[in-house]
């Protein structure tokens, strides 16, 4: 299926949304149920709550989509309500409270030279790094490693050239590794 | 694994590409069309309760300027004497009525009886 006519069929079933056609909204979180989900699992510190903000983000698709005019694309409207909602989410959940690199450890507690870390301590900590940078920054680490995301759209939804977007990614990745650094050392 | 900048970006990198992606659960559609509904079924509750609202707003209104209406036209005296009026007569028909009573019912009875008399010829 070629570009042109995917989105055709992309404009047909928003249409047919818009008419409060109840089996083409199915079908249309069917279509972008797994890209949400990793997006939002990716990007949310809150991994209790990940099926739930997920489904907040079809619910604002669901009250936005009589508005939407089809100016940008599905997919960047969609990236727009995620970083929005993650934005939020972030805002109310702490406007200071840092999530910890390892509660159960404090930070100063003296290591081994040759300590070496294992992928899943590694993993363990690259998480709760994560969940410490802005939602900006976590949208676009989180996007940027996940298939079906373009940078393009990504740029769009957050409202800023290409060019800064990746300039973004790359302090964004920094600051993760610097994250890292701090906890490490 | 040091703690070396670029070891550290590698395997950053690695991870973030080899972690298998998170897919929604079975049950992610379902959930939310439940809570469409919800929102629908909850969204025409308040336009409900609202149309409720205007509805009796109106009514109450229109109550409210029809009795104003009849007190600043003077409607209320009218409807004061014409009731005051209509229940003279009354009285004065009955006080003309009751000597006559008598007749009244000895004549209602003597009708009845005649005409149970017909239906019971007819009958036979």
């Amino acid at each position: 299926m070629g570009p042109r006519m995917a989105d055709e069929i992309e404009a047909r079933l928003i249409a047919r949304c818009q008419q409060g056609d109840e089996q083409a909204f199915r079908e249309l979180v069917d279509r972008y149920r797994h890209l949400v989900f990793a997006l939002v699992a990716r990007s949310s510190p809150e991994r209790t709550r990940v099926e739930d903000l997920a489904q907040e983000v079809f619910l604002r698709i669901h009250r936005g989509l009589p508005y939407f005019r089809g100016e940008a694309k599905l997919t960047t409207w969609i990236f727009r309500i995620v970083v929005n909602l993650l934005a939020q989410e972030s805002a109310a959940r702490h406007q200071s409270r840092e999530v910890p690199l390892d509660p159960a450890r404090p930070a100063h507690e003296p290591r081994a030279d040759d300590r070496t870390l294992s992928d899943l301590e590694l993993r363990d900590r690259l998480d709760k790094a994560m969940a410490r940078l802005p939602p900006t920054y976590r949208v676009l680490v989180a996007g940027h490693y996940l298939e079906g995301v373009k940078y393009e759209d990504l740029a769009e939804a957050l409202d800023m050239p290409l060019g800064t977007v990746k300039t973004h990614l790359h302090r964004a990745k920094k600051q993760l590794r610097e994250l890292l650094e701090t906890d490490l050392r | 694994m040091a703690l070396d900048e670029d070891v550290l970006d590698q395997a950053i990198d690695r991870w973030m590409r080899e972690r298998p992606t998170p897919r929604a659960p079975a049950s992610f559609t379902a959930g939310i069309m439940t809570r469409v509904r919800q929102e629908r079924w909850r969204s025409e509750q308040y336009w409900d309760i609202g149309f409720n609202v205007a509805v009796a707003s109106g009514l109450l209104l229109v109550a409210v300027g029809v009795v104003g209406l009849i007190h600043v036209s003077g409607f209320t005296a009218v409807g004061r004497d014409a009731i005051l009026l209509f229940a003279v007569s009354m009285m004065t028909l009955a006080d003309r009525l009751v000597p006559s009573l008598p007749v009244y019912v000895a004549s209602a009875g003597l009708a009845l009886t005649a005409l149970g008399l017909w239906w019971w010829a007819e009958n036979e």
